[in-house]
């Protein structure tokens, strides 16, 4: 099978059904996966019920689909599941962009996730700090004999570290730091923290509190990068370099400004919460490592960086990235089985480098839309289109009417089923 | 940062067949998801050193013919397997969570993850094969002649069908469901080589008394790799019922095995039955929840020197 080329034109225009067997023809899904995709509820009630408490139902949400991207040579098509509109156009128009200039590249850091174990009231601290870091390899088996077949594939704790704090109350902290594999890692980490926990007490004379892990996982990074010709960014009566300007200086603004940064940030975060949501991964945990680590340095900064060098505007972004493909709720809901085969990713590495693509041209599309006619008239021309849509337009009479419903700033009905007239009527005058 | 490499396996309990599997019939067992021995390799200059702490153990490696003790033994020949020489600069140390001579494969996965760790510091990981081979040179050291089962089923994680002298017979299970399943056991060690040894004396006596019965046992192994297929668990209770009376013919079972039985079937474990050699005594209870395997290894800690957990068996994943 040639590699599937997953710019797919006209997609957008398909109505569902179409998309549907376009996906089946070319994509391998069976009409089995259709139907899991086409009922929405296809979590039932009862498989609900054993997830979480007090259940009295589930709740759906749109997948749409990210088109065009390549990442590190590879087409990947990419389900978002979001209920915001336009998501999903801006990330797969932006993908487009990239793509002419090659596609994003991208790479993951090993998985490795931090487990911590809070230890108070030691007698010597730094007695203490010297005896844990003499029993590391003590306290590295003693996790591994919780988890053995983790450790037994290779992965599993690999190391032991022990920070000191005396202010403002004393406590020792140790970290163990687990290779995860394929797995997001939390239920082995947690598991293998308590497990350490009577040893840490023993080697301290010490009382542990907490064990668990922590979701800034700073040495589990995802990274993804791209350049784009300025020519490619023209559009809309914008030259490309004016395009690629704007960008740069959106980014200063929030790389300057926490108030700017976070807003900057959560249009990151569109992309990749929906990438994780369809992929079974824990969103909560990515967005608590993403914003910790943008506050890293002391102040709350921008995840992506863009700058223009010659012709050339390049991005790049980098965060902590704790997702797996295995483990978790990707055993148990049906669709995300389904959501699996389109992406199509092995490795929890490659999931986190296509989520680090995602997120940067989710970025460098916000960007883009405010530096040139600002966010809201891309709002317009998707409202346009569903209000042409509702009219009865069809075909490429969708794009003219909506075109027309904007240039007149009324994006209402009744315009449309009277332009949608005018249009129809043969002796129209011109 | 020093050099790490690390090893492990799991434990494990013995679902049907023990006793018979020594005389020749299939037997199952599965590896414990959370409960088992690993191996920290450190680069060190005063190495080759072993440091189990639990065990007050810190040996160097030596041949057999330079000792009779099982540890250094089981040490020079897992630096072999690894392709290590006798002065590698390595220190290794272990931990594990596994109650000692209790029938959860503590020797097996002893040496297992040994030999894997010991493997991931020479930078050439075994495949299957060879890490069975070298798992079962290992158990010969601690065991005599042990019947495979252990090693067998802690090299190959999951669930495991063996017979012993049978190669072509090994093969993992795929479980139907998750087993929630309650374990009892008493602080008091039984002695494995000694009850399979009186048990051989007395089958070669009365062969027509215990030949039937190990038949028998080795056909409840099918039956319920059937069940275990299936996930049925109520089915794997009977079976589990039935094979402990089978056991019990065998003259292996003691008063606090027949009691934490009988205390696991009244807290509403679905089937119940001694596991492992006996003795000393170890009990596996198959549960229709996790919330009953609970309720069960709480009832079974009540009883006077017992210890109790539950866990859920499963085929591993990832």
């Amino acid at each position: 099978m040639s590699p599937p080329d997953t710019r797919l034109p006209g997609f957008y225009k398909l109505d569902p059904t179409a998309r549907h067997t376009l996906l089946r023809d070319r994509f391998g899904l069976t009409d089995e996966d259709l139907t899991v995709l086409r009922d929405g509820g296809s979590l039932s009630f009862d498989r609900a019920d054993k997830m979480v408490e007090n259940c009295i139902g589930v709740f759906g949400l749109p997948i749409g689909l990210g088109l065009n991207f390549r990442v590190n040579g590879v087409d990947r098509l990419v389900p978002m599941v979001v209920e915001e509109p336009s998501v999903v156009a801006a990330v797969s128009n932006m993908a487009k962009v990239v793509r002419a200039s090659g596609g994003f590249t991208g790479d993951a850091d090993p998985p490795m996730m931090i487990g911590q174990v809070q230890v108070l009231d030691v007698p010597d601290p730094a007695r203490a700090v010297r005896d844990l870091e003499a029993a590391r390899a003590r306290l590295i088996a003693r996790a591994n004999a919780v988890h053995p077949n983790m450790a037994a594939r290779g992965a599993g704790a690999k190391d032991v570290e022990v920070r000191r704090i005396d202010a403002p109350w004393p406590m020792l902290v140790v970290h163990l730091i687990v290779d995860c594999a394929d797995a997001m890692g939390a239920n082995a980490i947690n598991a293998m923290a308590e497990g350490v926990a009577p040893l840490i007490e023993e080697l301290t004379g010490g009382r542990v509190r907490l064990r668990i892990l922590s979701n800034l996982a700073d040495r589990r990074r995802a990274r993804a990068a791209c350049r784009v010709r300025h020519a490619d960014l023209e559009g809309n009566g914008w030259s490309g370099l004016e395009v690629a300007r704007g960008i740069e200086e959106a980014w200063q603004f929030a790389d300057a400004c926490p108030y700017r940064a976070a807003t900057h940030n959560k249009g990151v975060m569109n992309g990749i919460d929906a990438v994780a949501i369809a992929t079974g991964n824990d969103w909560r945990a990515i967005e608590a490592g993403a914003h910790a680590y943008a506050a890293r340095n002391g102040r709350y900064g921008s995840l992506t960086r863009w700058w223009n060098e010659g012709e050339w505007l390049h991005g790049e972004i980098e965060l902590p990235m704790a997702v797996g493909t295995v483990g978790g709720s990707t055993h148990v809901h049906p669709t995300l089985k389904v959501l699996r085969k389109l992406l199509a990713v092995e490795t929890a590495a490659e999931l986190g480098v296509v989520i680090a693509a995602v997120g940067l041209a989710q970025n460098m599309a916000a960007l883009r839309a405010l530096a040139t006619e600002g966010i809201q008239r891309g709002h317009m021309e998707l409202h346009a289109r569903s209000v042409a849509l509702a009219a009865g337009a069809e075909g490429a009479l969708v794009d003219q009417i909506a075109d027309d419903l904007v240039r007149r700033g009324e994006i209402k009905l009744h315009v449309a089923e009277a332009l949608l007239a005018a249009l129809r009527t043969p002796e129209r005058p011109e | 940062m020093t050099r790490v490499a690390t090893g492990a396996a799991p434990g494990k309990v013995i679902l049907f067949g023990e006793h018979a599997v020594v005389h020749g019939r299939p037997a199952i067992a599965c590896t414990l998801p959370d409960r088992g021995v690993a191996a920290t390799c450190l680069e060190s200059p005063q190495g080759p050193r072993l440091d189990v702490p639990e065990w007050g153990q810190s040996v160097r490696p030596a041949p057999a013919d330079r000792t009779l003790e099982a540890v250094p033994r089981a040490f020079a020949l897992a630096l072999e397997t690894a392709g290590l020489p006798f002065d590698a600069p390595v220190l290794v140390t272990m931990e594990g969570n596994l109650p000692p001579s209790v029938g959860m494969g503590s020797s097996a996965a002893f040496s297992v993850a040994l030999v894997r760790a010991l493997a991931d510091f020479a930078g050439r990981p075994l495949d299957e094969s060879a890490l069975l081979a070298a798992a079962g040179r290992l158990e010969g050291v601690f065991h005599g002649d042990p019947s495979g089962l252990d090693h067998t089923t802690v090299a190959l994680g999951g669930c495991v069908h063996y017979r012993r002298g049978v190669p072509g017979a090994t093969r993992r299970i795929g479980l139907g469901a998750p087993l929630p399943v309650a374990v009892g056991f008493t602080a008091r060690a039984g002695n494995t080589k000694q009850l399979v040894g009186r048990l051989k004396a007395r089958a070669a006596a009365h062969p027509g008394a215990f030949g039937p019965v190990f038949d028998a046992i080795g056909a409840l192994a099918d039956e319920g790799e059937k069940a275990l297929v299936a996930g049925d668990l109520e089915r794997l209770g009977v079976l589990f019922d039935v094979n402990h009376g089978l056991v019990n013919a065998l003259g292996v079972s003691t008063l606090v095995c027949e009691v934490m039985v009988a205390r696991a079937r009244e807290a509403g474990a679905l089937g119940a039955k001694l596991t492992g050699a006996g003795g000393g005594g170890s009990i596996i209870a198959v549960c229709a929840s996790g919330a009953d395997a609970d309720a069960v290894a709480r009832a079974l800690e009540t009883l006077p020197d017992v210890r109790a957990f539950s866990t859920r068996l499963a085929s591993p994943t990832g």
